[in-house]
């Protein structure tokens, strides 16, 4: 698929390669990947189970690093960077919703949201409860803010989620299967967040099993055996250009 | 049949992983092994009542312990009677005292020398209340007791065999004792020793027997309580008799009075014989309970862990349908096989070490042979019963929290991702309480053991401030029937003097040797004895007795310094001049010198005896003798403040004797029997040894519990290490996810690293506060009865919590960086 060549390219991964070795064997877990993420764009990654999409968005999320290949993101050179480095950029310019929504217990609702402001040194107290709070009304869970995790229901721990990823207002939101633990109503509650999201500008990427969510995506990306078979708009995008 | 095919199921997996099987039986077998044994030994030695008639249990009746000189009290026979027939509470009472008598001397038929043997002088009815007859003979009667009766004896098993080689014929036959021509009666079965290590019995005399008035006789009693009579009751009985007694006491046996203010004490008749060890041994109980409990955590710990493993497993088990019981019966079996072996090999340590034990114990009493006849530690029924109780408490705490555990989460959420989540709120709160448990009980085992081990250290290093290399060393004791002092006649100095004659004699005989180059004499000889009394300075008495300085008080012979390596440094030797009667001389040592005279000018100064009881005779100080140590610098009865008496006017009865040698030691043995036989037969030689065996002697006990502490510490080392660094990062890798989530975040690697290490700090400190509290609470109580070393405490203080600090810190770092290290996409999805 064309870029809309006047967007301002976020994400630009150059014949990207990941092998695992494991008893000696090399599994190639995705091969010769090449992406371009422009800024504001909702893109989709689907394929089946083992098709390196969870690889993939990892190697996005700066989780992990490639065995080969070249990483640009909002500038800077992934590819090259150190672990703390690396820290960094994924504190500030990616922000994550996960399938098993990966809250931490023993902090609350406010405090998970405001965790990844604390790795901040730019952001004082005040600024950092202001984020948390907006977070919280954006996603409508302030009257949960001093709730824990355990007592929230699985929807409502990915509206924290949500809520968490934006908090620091972030380049990009990468979603692994983020409605995979969730019941269809609050799956289509977390989808209408992405896409409100979306709508306000972020960049989101998504990976999904799921045909109908991927659909909710404006571009679709399709991988398969580690390399990406499909790009293309969805007919959602489509109707919208017509 | 499900049963079978769980146990064959657990089976394989702890065949699965030998060396995690391996080490939880060794770890369970150290627990218990050290459990059973301290048990063994404390029921064995303590806690099991001393029964031998029947089912009822002995007590002990005689006056407070005395925990100035570490030593239990007698009291005045009328005392104990009017405390037996006043209360009405005892079935069966008597009344006895331990003491030595010389078998055999001049004028017996045996061709065998002069023997010293334990002898306790006691009611006719002892052997009717103890159930035990003799073997060959007959008992005590109550007209043995008549005046003018044939003088009888009793000898024990190992007398009999010893000295009279087994011989059938020996009832009957006449014996010197002491050199009173003396019937054998009776000879008592193997093993029989009551009261304590007794192995001759004569019979008290009837006055003794029944006493008719307060006197400055002490004896000690054994009774039965009567049923329905508890012993507090009769302790409490015994309080408001003791405060009648009190008020009545004259002036002059006010010296009976306990320094707590009471006077009769009634005990389990093994606990009166033990009391200066009784907190060491609580202490050992307790540190051996906390290894238990230690071992328990590190088991459940590494069960936990495997449970985590298997996590996937049981929830896959869970999804099929099994039943919660079944489930959680399957995990025990892992547990029953583990504690049940680790059971048996238990049974094996403690077994061999009690055999230790028994040999430690008969070579400490090897010398007097004053062991007391119980002291024989071995596993019995109750120990077996203690076992199992441990060992089933130990499958369900280290089996059934796991299984507990594994059953209670999730299932669906493990099934349907894979992944956990974060540590859930009380999985955290439980992993914090076991390493804050193991932090805490660690550091309470290793100071207890680093502080008694130190000590007994610096106890069995310390300066005694004598020469004791090249120094044999006995006890001296003269007959009663030649060396009798008529008390309170015109013949009672006389009497006195020609004890003291004895032992000038042998002095002179011994020096004229030419292997001997001088001889002392002393009633205790530094690094023994100790105990102290206060005294007055003239011109400076306090308000109340207690508050004037104490001493240590020894009666020595003329010129005995320059024997033991001491000598005069201010004033002058004894001499002729203070052996006149009524004249009271006194020679202070260093210590008492420099501290109450800084002026330089204790001598000619005088001092007196100050007690509860009023005051003693002025005694002038006429010199200055080197310092030295009085008992064993462990004990709290022990002394560095030392006075020293002339023993001319006092006629001891006995003494010590230390002989200064060149050449071989045994030589000088035979030359001391030799010459003691020279001038008189009759006189008794016993406890020969070097100097350096004497001082070892008090310490052997304590020596060996330390050597117990010794290896408590090491197992606690190794459990403490192994298990905090098991515990923390079984509880890092839990959450593993977490620093997965923190890191996706943005965390940097350094933040990861310093918030667990502040989480491990704020554990380190909740464990070592409470840790090091409890442990010196601990050390306070057994201080009560033993002096602990200041260094000991230091070391102990600041070493073990700095050596627990290492290893939690290790233990948090090593795991939180081989997490942080993990990429985050690992980490996120790390199973």
């Amino acid at each position: 698929m064309e870029n809309d060549k006047n967007k301002k390219q976020l994400v630009e991964l150059i014949d990207i390669k990941k092998m695992f070795l494991t008893d000696e064997v090399e599994t190639h877990a995705l091969n010769d990947i090449n992406l371009q993420i422009a800024q504001g764009e909702y893109l989709s990654i689907t394929g089946p189970s083992g098709c390196g999409k969870s690889t993939l968005l990892s190697l996005l999320g700066l989780l992990d690093t490639a065995s080969s290949g070249q990483y640009q993101l909002a500038g800077h050179d992934a590819s090259s960077l150190d672990r703390d480095e690396r820290a960094k950029i994924r504190n500030k310019e990616i922000g994550f919703i996960f399938q098993a929504f990966n809250l931490i217990s023993d902090l609350t609702v406010a405090e998970n949201i405001e965790l990844p402001l604390t790795y901040r040194e730019d952001i004082n107290k005040a600024q950092r409860q202001a984020f948390v709070k907006s977070s919280l009304e954006r996603v409508d869970m302030v009257h949960r803010a001093s709730h824990y995790p355990s007592q929230l229901s699985g929807g409502q721990q990915q509206r924290v989620a949500v809520a968490r990823a934006i908090a620091g207002s972030p380049s990009i939101i990468l979603a692994d299967e983020p409605t995979g633990n969730l019941d269809s109503k609050n799956a289509q509650m977390v989808m209408n967040l992405l896409d409100q999201l979306h709508q306000d500008g972020a960049t989101i990427c998504m990976v999904t099993h799921d045909p109908r969510s991927a659909a909710r995506a404006e571009r679709m990306i399709e991988v398969f055996d580690g390399k990406i078979v499909a790009d293309q708009l969805s007919n959602r995008a489509q109707a919208i250009a017509v | 049949m499900s049963v079978a095919i769980d146990i064959k199921y657990a089976a394989r997996l702890l065949f699965k992983k030998p060396a995690f099987t391996a080490l939880t039986v060794l770890i369970v077998a150290v627990g218990l092994g050290l459990t059973l044994y301290t048990y063994s030994l404390l029921n064995n030695l303590v806690f099991k009542p001393l029964v031998l008639n029947g089912s009822q249990p002995i007590i002990a009746l005689e006056a407070q312990f005395d925990y100035n000189h570490l030593s239990r009290r007698a009291a005045d026979p009328y005392h104990l009677f009017r405390a037996n027939n006043e209360l009405d509470m005892l079935d069966n009472f008597g009344i006895y005292e331990d003491y030595t008598a010389l078998i055999g001397g001049t004028n017996s038929t045996s061709r065998k020398k002069a023997k010293m043997y334990n002898t306790t002088f006691t009611s006719w009815n002892i052997f009717e209340f103890t159930g035990v007859q003799p073997i060959l003979g007959r008992g005590f009667k109550e007209q043995d007791l008549d005046t003018g009766a044939e003088p009888v004896v009793v000898l024990s098993h190992s007398v009999w065999q010893d000295y009279f080689d087994g011989d059938k014929g020996v009832v009957d036959t006449m014996v010197p004792v002491d050199s009173v021509m003396t019937r054998i009666i009776g000879v008592m079965p193997a093993g029989f020793a009551f009261p304590v290590s007794a192995e001759i019995w004569l019979p008290l005399t009837r006055s003794e027997i029944t006493p008719t008035e307060q006197s400055r006789v002490s004896l000690f009693a054994y009774g039965y309580l009567k049923p329905n009579v508890s012993l507090s009751q009769f302790q409490q009985a015994l309080d408001d008799l003791s405060a009648d007694i009190i008020a009545d006491l004259p002036q002059d046996l006010a010296w009976r009075i306990g320094s707590n203010g009471k006077y009769l004490a009634a005990m389990p008749f093994k606990e009166a014989g033990i009391m200066q060890y009784y907190p060491i041994f609580i202490a050992m109980f307790v540190v051996t309970f906390l290894i238990l409990v230690l071992a328990c955590i590190n088991v459940a710990n590494l069960l936990l862990a495997r449970v985590n493993e298997r996590h996937k497993e049981i929830a896959i088990r869970v999804a099929l349908g099994v039943p919660r019981k079944r489930l959680i019966l399957q995990m025990l079996w892992e547990s029953v096989f583990i504690c049940s072996v680790g059971g048996f090999l238990a049974i094996l340590l403690a077994v061999w070490g009690l055999d230790i034990t028994n040999s430690v114990f008969d070579s400490t009493y090897a010398i007097s042979n004053s062991k007391p006849f119980w002291w024989q530690v071995y596993i019995d029924s109750h120990s077996l019963l203690v076992l199992s109780i441990a060992v089933i408490s130990m499958i369900l705490i280290t089996g059934f929290i796991p299984a507990w555990r594994a059953i209670a989460g999730d299932f669906n959420a493990v099934l349907r991702d894979g992944t956990r989540g974060s540590l859930s709120k009380k999985a955290a709160a439980a992993s914090q309480i076991l390493v804050i448990s193991e932090i805490l009980l660690s550091c309470m085992v290793l100071i207890m053991a680093t502080i008694i081990l130190s000590t007994s250290y610096a106890a069995s290093e310390a300066d005694y401030g004598v020469e004791t290399e090249n120094r044999l060393t006995a006890s001296l004791q003269l007959p009663q029937v030649n060396y009798s002092v008529r008390f309170d006649t015109e013949h009672e100095q006389a009497d006195r003097f020609k004890r003291t004659e004895f032992y000038y004699q042998l002095k002179s005989a011994l020096e004229q040797r030419p292997n001997i180059e001088a001889v002392a004499f002393m009633t205790q000889f530094p690094g023994t004895g100790g105990g102290t009394s206060h005294f007055e300075i003239e011109g400076r008495a306090a308000k109340v007795y207690s508050e004037n300085p104490y001493s240590n008080n020894e009666v020595v012979g003329k010129d005995s310094w320059q024997a033991v390596g001491m000598k005069i440094v201010d004033g002058r030797n004894f001499d002729y001049r203070d052996a006149i009667p009524d004249v009271r001389s006194i020679i202070i040592n260093e210590s008492i010198a420099r501290d109450f005279f800084p002026d330089n000018d204790a001598v000619g100064k005088r001092v007196r005896l100050a007690g509860p009881s009023g005051e003693g005779d002025w005694n002038t100080i006429i010199g200055v003798v080197s310092d030295t140590f009085h008992g064993t610098t462990m004990d709290s009865s022990s002394a560095s403040y030392n006075s020293y008496h002339l023993m001319d006017a006092f006629g001891l009865s006995r003494v010590g004797i230390a002989l200064h040698f060149i050449g071989d030691e045994k030589n000088v043995r035979e030359a001391l029997l030799d010459a003691v036989d020279t001038i008189d037969g009759n006189v008794g030689v016993y406890h020969l040894q070097s100097y350096d065996s004497m001082i070892k002697q008090p310490m052997l006990l304590v020596s060996a519990v330390s050597k117990v502490f010794l290896l408590c510490g090491v197992i606690a080392m190794f459990l403490a290490a192994s298990g905090i660094y098991a515990v923390a990062s079984n509880s890092i890798l839990q959450r593993t996810q977490e620093i997965g989530v923190r890191r996706a975040l943005g965390s940097s690697d350094g933040k990861i690293m310093r918030l667990f290490m502040k989480h491990a700090s704020k554990q380190l400190f909740v464990g070592l506060v409470i840790g090091i509290g409890c442990a010196i609470g601990l050390a306070q109580y057994m201080s009560e009865t033993m002096v602990i070393n200041m260094n000991s405490y230091f070391i102990s203080v600041l070493c073990v919590p700095l050596m627990i600090i290492a290893i939690v810190m290790f233990a948090t770092y090593i795991p939180t960086r081989k997490v942080v290290k993990m990429e985050p996409s690992d980490a996120l999805h790390h199973d």
